[in-house]
């Protein structure tokens, strides 16, 4: 995408650029919304298609997290009733929307520019704009609505699989009973909302930057590559800092 | 007959190195017109321009008549409009049918076509390229020379003023190259559209074209007719077109 | 495109009732696909490292080009997963006033697991997913044919420098993350916890973090071979132009997320 700003830059092109295919892909959004089947066919990708990588790296997760914090409070008391409130306290506000955020860049944000970006290399971005279709309307619209909507169903997913995969670990190898380990006094509401903001926050910031790196994309299946490479790694530490700031936020406002 | 499409002093220059170096390009309307050259010599960023998706760094570009205001989106889609464009790798989406890639380019028109008109509209191109019943398979179920021709029944679908084929024969063997210049010629009588093909492929351009363009390293060599090339003073231009003589002996 | 389906997919079509079974049927069978043609690469080095015939030279290229790629990208993203780390204990210090303990439970998250892991996702984001890439543009331009051709192998020519030098790279990432981490996480823990450096520090060092440390670096070796493993492995098998290399980025990351978590897991259970 090509800023045509006559005023001096302010930012960065790798920040402005991606502000503005953002704004691009929500006037686009309003102006025309995309045909069910082609928006059902991208949730169906982004959604369905993660469940499994999602529910396989968030389960690990969970097990290790609950052996870790079991094996480590035994070396200093032998009481393990606090671990389970406090897992589900960090898989709820942290772990669980940014590792799946993370996996959700890995995945789909790379699937993303991967398919935009052989579409760029093989003139198949042009040959929309030849044909007075806006490439932001066809090819970004569907996929950013269907991260916007997909990624906190896969939050719940993935938080729900993680807390569960965790309980399994402390029930059957650290014996902390049921009532106990699924204590959910912990967890306020404001807890589930910053967990739910990160999510939605990702699944806007995901799609828009992996199909800005798609566009990119130049000179064959180099190109390609680098463009899925640099989706990954942008999405992916974005995540990271993003994941950062709300979590200071929400410290700095008393939660 | 006023020119379709003109390059004057057309510079582009691509990651530091000068592709195009002074290109000057006049197309008269209702021709059919051959863009030859050897590869890499700028064909391909000659037919971008041409179809308003590359910004000259220097010179201007007019369609029409009227030079093209490159930052302004409205005037470049009432000129789009009127282009179309069959690309080097086709450009065809695999997210889409056949029927639908055709219909592409119909999306956007106005007035806007009701669905029966437009579904005819594909049908009878998809016929015009010996392509009927294809229109609802996916783009992977055809062979290559097959989505060659969908993409030259794309490219003319919407009837457009100025009509570009970059390399419509590219890798294909000599009689469907042949067939698919015929589809163009046929195409370009019925509608005397303005018809530029880029190939490598003389002898065969030489049926269906009147006018040629030699490029040679970013630059217009030579225009003219075909009988003008082989008389050229140039003996550059005379050698490449030489190999038509050798074929039609 | 043909090219990119399943073989064993079946020429008959499928009655819908029996649908379900199918499509489980070749998500197994691709499953085994992939594990067999890793492991098959994993015997196919192995083989060139006993006795080592594998070129030198590509080696200490290869770990030049991957430590430049990385050591930016790894340093900022560990700046703020110590920060984050942090930031996450702040609302147990403020209920329970235990600034001693800041020191010690984010060094631990970070060292252990939390450290590693994410170090490892960004390192096969952005190494494991080039190696693909550039070893898929190498296939589809028949390049690594012309290398057998020359009679050169592309396992010990290609493969084992690039498995090493991730092996390698991965673990001295891991020791310039973790610091980088820590460094992220002393200065959270002064701007927004308000504790002083110090107390972190000193904290840090009561926790005798030595064994997790090197854990961390234990993970960062294995997650360096499975990195390897699974980008070379990909990358080898592309077919079909752009869109091919593209599709096998994708699986890489995905593979290489999915292996980083599960070795994790039994590193973590087999140490601890």
């Amino acid at each position: 995408m090509k800023a045509t700003s006559r005023r001096k830059p302010v930012l960065p092109p790798l920040v402005r650029e991606p502000l503005l295919l953002l704004g691009r892909t929500l006037a686009a959004t309003i102006r025309r919304p995309p045909p069910r089947h082609r928006l059902l066919a991208q949730m169906h990708n982004v959604g369905n298609r993660s469940v499994v990588f999602i529910a396989v790296t968030l389960g690990f997760l969970g097990l290790i997290l609950v052996y870790q914090a079991c094996v480590q409070t035994l070396k200093v008391l032998p009481d393990l009733s606090g671990v389970g409130g406090a897992f589900l306290y960090a898989m709820v506000r942290t772990f669980g929307p940014t590792v799946t955020g993370l996996m959700v860049a890995t995945r789909v944000g790379a699937g993303i520019a991967a398919e935009l970006g052989s579409m760029t290399v093989t003139d198949q971005v042009e040959a929309l704009k030849v044909a007075n279709s806006d490439p932001v309307s066809w090819l970004v619209v569907p996929r950013f609505l269907a991260c916007v909507v997909m990624m906190p169903v896969l939050w719940v997913v993935g938080t729900l699989v993680g807390s569960f995969a965790g309980y399994l670990m402390g029930h059957y190898r650290f014996a902390i009973g049921t009532r106990i380990f699924l204590d959910f006094s912990g967890i306020a509401p404001i807890d589930v909302f910053f967990g739910y903001l990160k999510a939605q926050t990702y699944g806007i910031v995901i799609p828009i930057l992996s199909a800005h790196a798609g566009f990119q994309a130049f000179g064959g299946s180099e190109g390609v590559g680098q463009a899925t490479t640099a989706a990954v790694v942008r999405s992916s530490f974005v995540v990271i800092v993003l994941d950062f700031v709300i979590s200071t936020m929400a410290f700095l406002m008393g939660h | 007959m006023p020119d379709a499409a003109r390059l004057d002093d057309v510079h582009i220059t691509l990651s530091g190195i000068p592709c195009l170096r002074g290109v000057h390009l006049a197309l008269e309307a209702g021709r059919m017109h051959a863009l030859v050259g050897p590869g890499g010599s700028g064909k391909t960023l000659i037919l971008k321009t041409l179809a308003t998706l590359l910004p000259p760094d220097s010179g201007t570009v007019a369609l029409f008549g009227e030079p093209v205001a490159f930052g302004d989106e409205d005037r470049l889609r009432a000129v789009r409009s009127r282009i179309g464009v069959q690309f080097q790798n086709l450009a065809l989406f695999d997210f889409l049918t056949v029927g639908e890639n055709v219909a592409l380019p119909l999306e956007e028109v106005s007035p806007p076509l009701s669905p029966a008109e437009r579904n005819h509209r594909v049908a009878d191109s998809l016929r015009s390229v010996r392509l009927p019943e294809v229109a609802d398979l996916p783009i992977q179920a055809l062979s290559g020379g097959m989505q060659r021709r969908v993409a030259v029944a794309r490219a003319a679908v919407a009837r457009p003023d100025l009509l570009l084929f970059d390399d419509p024969a590219g890798g294909l063997d000599p009689v469907t190259t042949s067939r698919i210049f015929d589809l163009i010629a046929r195409e370009q009588q019925e509608s005397s559209a303005t018809v530029v093909i880029s190939s490598h492929d003389i002898p065969r351009l030489a049926r269906c074209c009147s006018r040629f363009h030699l490029v040679d390293s970013g630059s217009i060599l030579f225009s003219g007719s075909l009988t003008e090339a082989l008389r050229h003073p140039d003996s550059r231009v005379r050698d490449f077109f030489q190999e038509v003589q050798d074929a039609d002996r | 495109m043909p090219t990119g389906s399943p073989p064993a997919l079946p020429a008959r079509p499928i009655p819908p009732w029996a649908l379900p079974l199918a499509l489980l049927g070749r998500g197994v069978l691709r499953a085994c696909e992939v594990m067999g043609g890793m492991t098959l690469l994993q015997v196919r080095i192995l083989r060139a490292l006993i006795p080592p015939t594998f070129d030198r030279d590509e080696t200490i290229r290869q770990a030049y080009k991957i430590g430049v790629q990385s050591v930016a990208v790894v340093t900022l993203t560990a700046l703020f997963v110590g920060g984050l780390m942090l930031v996450q204990t702040g609302p147990f210090v403020r209920r329970t006033g235990a600034t001693g303990m800041v020191g010690w439970g984010t060094g631990l998250a970070t060292l252990a697991e939390v450290g590693p892991v994410l170090i490892g996702l960004m390192f096969g984001g952005r190494v494991g997913s080039n190696n693909a890439a550039e070893l898929g543009t190498m296939v589809i331009t028949e390049q690594v044919e012309a290398l057998r051709l020359l009679g050169i192998d592309p396992i010990r020519y290609l493969v084992v420098p690039r498995f090493l030098s991730m092996i390698v790279m991965l673990v001295l990432l891991t020791c310039i993350g973790d610091l980088a981490a820590l460094v992220g996480a002393s200065v959270a823990c002064q701007a927004i916890l308000g504790i002083e450096v110090r107390v972190f520090w000193q904290g840090l060092i009561d926790g005798h973090l030595l064994d997790e440390f090197l854990m961390g670096l234990v993970k960062g070796f294995f997650f360096g071979g499975a990195i390897g493993i699974v980008s070379c492995h990909y990358g080898l098998r592309v077919t079909g132009g752009a869109t091919g290399v593209g599709r096998a980025v994708n699986e890489t990351v995905v593979t290489s997320a999915i292996a980083i978590f599960v070795v994790n897991f039994l590193v973590t259970s087999l140490w601890v």
